[in-house]
């Protein structure tokens, strides 16, 4: 699993994370600590951009319902960005979709939080 | 979710208590696409609950390898399988071990074949075990 953090919005209060690979047994604690670090930075605004995202395991799914909590929580919120079709799907049966906002494009995403 | 297509889904779990409300949401989820009746659907979530817990004790204490959890859903089927890396068993002991070390730590294999239509169990002593449950739409 490859991750990325960069900051966007007007005063960087926005952190992409850019993900690439598979959140499996050997990477999702890797996960959970890039998302604990933007936490840590006090940002709670998230775009998970996972259009390079092949596979998640239950763990990863947990971490990512957690994080929405924990942004919720603090007066932000978490999105997601370019989820191929099977990961969709996987959010949709696992109802993420009904909760969680779905954006296509980059800009929308990061605008959403205006 | 079409009828006629065949849905695939197979998701790693670690073996943990915490993540089986996942693995039974999935299941529901799935089958309340296919029209399942909430009793038959109340019966699947059930028959994972005990399918993963069963696979959660199998797999031992310490650093535990993850569960794998598969699901096959098509016109008017569910198919669930989950595979541990645990010690395995001979199956032919298996209504032997429910009646006495597994007793306790949920209701075991007789429960999981009450609420499901087909049930298979493939494990030797040394390869894990793969647990497979099959629920159709008609059979209520």
């Amino acid at each position: 699993m490859e991750i990325s953090v960069t900051r966007a919005g007007d005063m960087g209060e926005i952190a992409v994370l850019r993900i690439s690979g598979v959140i499996d047994s050997e990477t999702v604690e890797r996960f959970g600590e890039a998302l604990e670090e933007v936490f840590l930075d006090g940002c709670y605004n998230i775009v998970l951009d996972i259009e390079g995202l092949s596979y998640i395991n239950t763990a990863g799914l947990s971490i990512i319902a957690d994080a929405y909590k924990k942004c919720s929580q603090n007066k932000g919120a978490l999105k997601i960005l370019r989820a191929a079709e099977a990961i969709r799907e996987l959010l949709d049966v696992v109802r993420f979709t009904k909760i969680i906002e779905m954006y296509e494009s980059e800009e929308e995403a990061v605008g959403s939080f205006r | 979710m079409p009828q006629e297509e065949t849905t695939e889904f197979e998701l790693e779990m670690p073996a943990q208590a915490k993540y089986v409300g996942l693995a039974r949401l999935l299941a529901s989820s799935i089958a309340r696409r296919l029209r399942f009746s909430e009793e038959s659907i109340d019966d699947l979530k059930i028959a994972i609950s005990e399918m993963c817990t069963n696979a959660i004790v199998h797999t031992g204490n310490g650093d535990k390898p993850p569960i794998l959890v598969r699901y096959l859903a098509g016109d008017g089927f569910i198919t669930i399988e989950v595979r541990d890396r645990g010690p395995g068993f001979d199956p032919a002991c298996v209504l032997d071990r429910e009646r006495g070390d597994l007793l306790g730590k949920g209701f075991g294999i007789p429960l999981i074949r009450s609420l499901v239509d087909v049930f298979e169990c493939d494990s030797s002593p040394g390869s894990g075990t793969v647990v497979s449950i099959t629920k159709f739409v008609d059979a209520g």
